[in-house]
């Protein structure tokens, strides 16, 4: 093998939100760059072999079998595992961790990533999050203020596609967005008597989400079948696939490898700088190295921190990036699944047409302006109103044909919601590197110990009595606060372990998402997250990635790196 | 074929909570009285005593499921093959255990007929097989709505789930009890619905 062949200007490792968005910008910026996925290939449209089936297609209707539970022992504790695209999360066979304490990690290895499979909930930070750490005490201060992100937040959002309605709140600031996919007219009367009731200050909003309202190039709007995670043959939500990737491969510079495990990042200890990576064949166990001048870890958030504690450990027993003590420290999550829900009386004679894939957001109200709270932080919450069908006759009494007649036709309208709140950067949530154990590929695996705290537990029966509150408001009767177990990764929205900060005793990445120690390895998936605020956060992670690969092309050919 | 342990947690915690009510129906007291029954135990010989349920077991289903979802201005039950999507489930869905009881509750449900109606179940007429239903129904929604969350389900209430989520999610549950299609194009968040419109299936 030629050198040549194993020469890029950058190396992007990780195929899904955040190495889809380095891919596009550095080959549209004009670099060569060689993309690295551990797993296979999904080819847009044409793997999607799930995508327009209807559930009598499948022999349990989607539902998962006592055989494929015993095949993903992780997978199963939550939704992900159904009959319809089992193969499209981790083998949890091939790929162990241990949990000191149980951490629900649900992964996707393939080209795209979880982009494939992702809620698609898109909201930004604000400034009140980004100055959260230093006003509370708590963690590394954000190096990053949200003027400084707010371009690079529109740059993203006229390129994925986010559909979302201009509110005006100082906490969810607006953006670019395409028309929102409406309220249906229980939510539009729900969030109208809301605002009367708490002055605004509590308020039902079409919830945010990156499926296209209105065509964008080779990307049709949604035809509201909501089958998103099965992928979409009409492109019409923001996927690796979808989107980034054939934007990158229309430049003629990138290079796709799949089934590529990325054992380490090749250190220079005289130049102080990556040289490249070391890749594992995931087939034939065979390694390669393959060079370039930059190296972005978009691997997701634990597995680029994981490649980063394997890597110069000749230099660092802890590896790249951990001379700060917080590599692989402050893992966070949002911790949901605590709300409340009612029954809207008064539309009988109303229902809509089409299946919206959103629902309503209620943005964080507590800790803003007058409301003050005990715990710090904050929630949103998400929700909707539906009618219900045919599965409210399963506990209703009746058999015979007047039953099943009535379980033909709609019940009442329904309404709830589940808030996602905050998580304090803690830096006894951690990950380590367990000897004693390897993955199918001969790695040590990943150890967990991570658990929500004090503030998280208070703040959830907040999220239970405000929801209540608010679906009392908002006219609903027979209203009940729930909440279910929650354990840490279930969100799916890992964040921290290789935070960014403005010191590098106590961080891992600087504002530019580079490694303190080696500052040609930008980390911008969601490792680098300093705080987790309550919002979903991939839409952060697509802003700090172009932001960062902005910087990077900047200092290449200024040489500084 | 020995009642596991936890099939008699479930009839004794069914028949406590049947004498809580002032419930007069004992299924277990039934049950045991059927099985002195001639009829009745050659009844239970028959019936869904494999570990894996045989065309016999499948077509009785379908008839129970034909009975709870019965053809009226739409297809039955048994149209849409609902009892065979029934057994499937129980084979690959449920536990050891959870299969157990939903067999034991087959099983009750066929000595109930025989006891009180006189004949098994599929040999029952219409108004016979509603009455059995009824009484079965009666007795799961009672129990579940008083017992704790840990105890197990009735097997009436996991067989009418499965029946209710296997006819709707079937192709003639879905067109035909439903309205569904597969690419709706718009979304339209108010719209004024006719009386007896059914509702729309989600995907």
């Amino acid at each position: 093998m030629s050198k040549t062949n194993n020469e890029y200007d950058a190396i992007v490792v990780g195929s899904g939100i955040s190495g889809g968005w380095a891919a596009k910008e550095l080959t549209e910026k004009g670099l060569r760059v060689l993309q690295l996925e551990r797993g296979k290939n999904i080819e847009h449209i044409t793997d999607y072999v799930q995508a327009t089936k209807g559930p009598w297609e499948f022999p349990h209707r989607g539902r998962p079998t006592l055989a494929m539970k015993e095949v993903y022992p992780v997978l199963k504790r939550d939704y992900p595992l159904d009959e319809i695209t089992p193969d499209w999360w981790a083998s949890d066979q091939d790929s162990p961790y241990t949990e000191v304490q149980r951490f629900d990690w649900f992964r996707g290895y393939h080209v795209g990533g979880r982009s494939l499979m992702w809620g698609r909930q898109s909201y930004r930070l604000s400034e009140m999050d980004f100055e959260a750490n230093a006003r509370d005490g708590v963690g590394a201060d954000w190096p990053v203020r949200y003027d400084e992100i707010a371009p690079w937040y529109d740059h993203v959002e006229r390129f994925a596609g986010i559909a979302g309605s201009q509110e005006g709140l100082p906490q969810l600031p607006d953006g670019q967005f395409l028309p929102a996919m409406p309220l249906n007219c229980v939510e539009e009367a729900a969030a109208e008597k809301l605002a009367q009731a708490f002055d605004g200050q509590r308020r039902i909003i079409p919830g945010r989400n990156a499926n296209l309202t209105r065509p964008l190039p080779g990307r049709s709007p949604c035809q509201y079948r909501n089958k998103c995670a099965r992928g979409c043959p009409f492109g019409a939500y923001f996927s690796t696939q979808s989107s980034t990737l054939p934007a990158a491969m229309a430049t003629g510079l990138l290079t796709l490898q799949p089934f590529s495990i990325v054992h380490e990042v090749l250190f220079d200890r005289e130049r102080r700088r990556a040289t490249g990576v070391r890749v594992m064949d995931a087939v034939t166990g065979d390694t390669r190295d393959f060079h370039a001048k930059i190296v972005f870890l978009c691997a997701s958030t634990l597995n680029s921190t994981w490649i980063l504690m394997r890597s110069a450990t000749d230099e660092w027993e802890g590896g790249l990036g951990s001379s700060s003590g917080e590599l692989g420290h402050n893992l966070m999550d949002h911790h949901f699944r605590a709300g409340a829900s009612g029954t809207m009386d008064g539309f009988d004679d109303k229902e809509v047409y089409g299946r919206r894939p959103t629902g309503f957001y209620i943005p964080r109200f507590q800790n803003i302006g007058k409301d003050k709270r005990e715990f710090l932080r904050g929630y949103g919450v998400q929700g909707g109103a539906s009618r219900s069908g045919w599965s409210r006759a399963v506990a209703e009494l009746g058999v015979g044909g007047d039953f099943k007649d009535q379980a033909c036709r709609p019940g009442d309208w329904g309404i709830g919601g589940t808030a996602f709140g905050e998580m304090l950067p803690r830096h006894e949530n951690r990950i380590w590197i367990d000897h004693g154990r390897v993955d199918a590929w001969g790695l040590p695996v990943l150890a967990f110990d991570c658990a929500i705290g004090e503030n998280e537990r208070q703040m959830r029966v907040a999220m239970q009595n405000d929801m209540a509150e608010i679906l009392e408001a908002a006219g609903a009767r027979d209203v009940h606060p729930w909440e279910t177990e929650y354990y840490p990764g279930a969100g799916i929205h890992e964040m921290g372990t290789a935070r960014m900060g403005r010191d590098p005793k106590t961080s891992v990445l600087n504002e530019w998402n580079q490694v303190w120690d080696c500052p040609n390895v930008f980390v911008t998936d969601g490792s680098f997250m300093a705080s987790a605020a309550c919002q979903n956060p991939s839409l952060t992670y697509m802003a700090f990635t172009a932001r960062a690969v902005d910087h990077a092309v900047g200092e290449l050919n200024r040489r500084n790196l | 074929m020995s009642a596991p342990e936890h099939t008699l947690s479930r009839r004794e915690a069914l028949r406590q909570v049947t004498a809580l009510l002032g419930g007069a129906a004992l299924t277990g007291g039934a049950g045991l009285l059927a099985a002195a029954i001639p009829s009745a135990a050659a009844a239970r010989t028959a019936l869904a005593m494999s570990s894996e349920f045989d065309a016999g077991d499948i077509a009785w289903l379908e008839e129970v499921a034909d009975t709870l979802l019965p053809e009226t201005d739409t297809p039955g039950a048994k149209a849409a093959a609902t009892g065979a999507f029934v057994a499937l489930m129980v084979s690959d869905t449920y536990t050891d255990g959870e299969q157990a009881q939903f067999r034991e509750g087959l099983r009750d449900i066929e000595d109930w007929a025989v006891t009180h109606h006189g004949a098994g179940f599929v040999a029952l007429s219409p108004t016979d097989r509603l009455a059995v239903l009824e009484h079965f129904d009666a007795e799961q929604h009672a129990y579940m709505n008083a017992k704790d969350d840990a105890a197990p389900k009735h097997p009436f209430r996991m067989f009418k789930e499965l029946a209710l989520f296997g006819y709707f999610t079937s192709e003639i549950g879905m067109h035909q009890a439903q309205r569904y299609t597969e690419v709706p194009g718009r979304f339209d968040p108010c719209v004024t619905r006719a009386p007896g419109d059914r509702s729309w299936a989600g995907g």
